[in-house]
């Protein structure tokens, strides 16, 4: 899976999962997710939890930090370091 | 899948039952009567490493995995009455869990290691007066100085708070930020000036473990004494939470067998209208209901820590365990009060308190409410 096939599923995700009223378009590779809301403390849970039974991989407790979750790049960069 | 448990965690359960039940239940009615934390009694369980099981044996811990301790934990609570008691070593345990994955080296040798011989004695600082389900709404403040950090505010309700040696704060660092991002642990030490504590609050039920307020007045603390980096607060916190829900939920699991044990034992013993009360169906019901609860809560939390071991999420699962075994430890309280009759009611019969103990089981690390909701969302609702 390269890394725009991971982006992609991931953006379906966040779009179907976590911001239902989000538009596709509005949903920017670079855009902060933090500071509009879309991940807040139980998104990232959500997040988690699809991450690592979608790809099948662990994220490690030292990677959960604030920055690995900013943007959907970040996201991206995250899981396919692991893949 | 094999459910069977390891002759040598039998062993281990084994010699903790002996332990518990011999050293840990002397004159508990007058212990819960007087509502004091029970120091000599919590050395004894350091003595027996207790404190130490999943740790790393290079910070005193005994190196065992997260089922074998809650196999521990569901031994300890089955064996020792005293759930003030056990709860008290479950926050000291979740708070070793929490230094042990997100602490630096140098804070794992000053903090791990006296948390491991229970030489020191820690709580978690996390709810305020207006901030319990909502936790992330936390206002107790730190702010970066030079090398230090500047806290400022209150926390309530703090389980080991009047006892602590050092306390696990969460405090906001960064307002700016809507929530992931906004927080962060410290390490606030008892003789830090500008931080005091009110007196033990008192409680309904577990009245030997002790809570209260604490207060934080320009307490400064060194920088060294950020845990994990500044911003990662929630996520650690939620971290925290599933391997805290799953103690907690062994804990109840230890409680409701002994329960139900000694509710048989009554049921058998118990005669009216000529034959033993567990003969009479509104009764037998009642116990069998019990068991299967008991049963069914335990699968949860030996899976929840089972998923643990194997470094996989178990948010959903904790949650579950959680809910599932608080509820079900409350209901067989309450039956085993009406089976025992007016002697379920009296104090010297030590029925009674298991039930007044069993009510913050639902409230404590996250209501049942909240933990619903957390299922409800992990479900995509």
């Amino acid at each position: 899976m390269n890394k725009n096939d991971i982006s992609e599923t991931v953006k379906k995700f966040i779009l179907e999962e976590l911001a239902p009223d989000c538009n596709a378009n509005e949903l920017k590779e670079n855009q902060s997710l933090l500071d509009s809301g879309i991940i807040d403390s139980m998104a990232v849970m959500k997040l988690l939890d699809f991450i690592e039974k979608k790809f099948q991989l662990k994220v490690p407790v030292d990677e959960l930090v604030p920055e690995n979750f900013e943007t959907l790049t970040a996201i991206t960069d995250l899981i396919s370091k692991k893949i | 899948m094999n459910f069977s448990i390891s002759e040598q965690q039998r062993e281990l359960q084994k010699s903790i039952i002996s332990f518990a039940q011999k050293e840990l239940n002397k004159d508990l009615v007058l212990r819960d009567r007087e509502g004091k934390f029970p120091q000599e009694l919590w050395r004894k369980c350091a003595k027996m490493n207790l404190m130490a099981l999943p740790f790393p044996e290079a910070y005193a811990g005994c190196g065992m995995d997260f089922l074998t301790t809650v196999l521990s934990v569901e031994a300890l609570a089955y064996a020792c009455k005293d759930s003030g008691l056990v709860h008290a070593i479950i926050v000291q345990l979740t708070m070793g869990i929490l230094l042990n994955l997100f602490g630096n080296e140098e804070q794992k040798r000053k903090y791990l290691v006296p948390i491991c011989r229970g030489e020191k004695i820690t709580a978690q600082a996390s709810t305020e007066a207006d901030a319990g389900s909502d936790i992330f709404s936390v206002r107790t403040r730190a702010r970066k100085k030079n090398e230090s950090y500047i806290i400022d505010g209150s926390k309530m309700f703090i389980s080991n708070g009047p006892v602590a040696d050092f306390v696990i704060l969460l405090a906001l660092t960064n307002p700016e930020r809507k929530m992931l991002g906004s927080h962060s642990f410290f390490i606030v030490e008892k003789e830090c000036n500008g931080f005091t504590r009110s007196k033990p609050v008192e409680k309904m039920g577990l009245r030997t473990l002790e809570n209260c307020e604490l207060i934080f007045e320009e307490c400064f603390i060194p920088q060294g004494n950020l845990i994990g980096r500044e911003g990662q607060g929630s996520i650690i916190f939620n971290e925290i939470m599933e391997w805290e829900r799953i103690l907690f939920g062994a804990c109840h699991v230890g409680t409701m067998m002994r329960i139900s044990e000694t509710t048989i034992r009554y049921a058998k013993e118990r005669k009216q209208f000529g034959q033993p009360i567990g003969k009479f169906q509104t009764v037998a019901n009642k116990i069998a209901r019990m068991k299967i609860n008991q049963e069914l809560a335990k699968l949860m939390v030996y899976k929840a820590a089972f998923l643990k071991d194997n470094k996989t999420r178990a948010s959903l699962e904790s949650s579950i365990t959680k809910v599932f075994a608080s509820e079900s430890l409350k209901n067989t309280c309450l039956d085993a009060v009406q089976i025992h009759g007016a002697y379920g009611y009296m104090i010297e019969f030590e029925i009674e308190r298991d039930l007044r103990d069993s009510i913050a089981s639902s409230i404590y690390s996250g209501t049942a409410e909240i933990n619903t909701l957390i299922i409800a969302g992990l479900l995509g609702l």
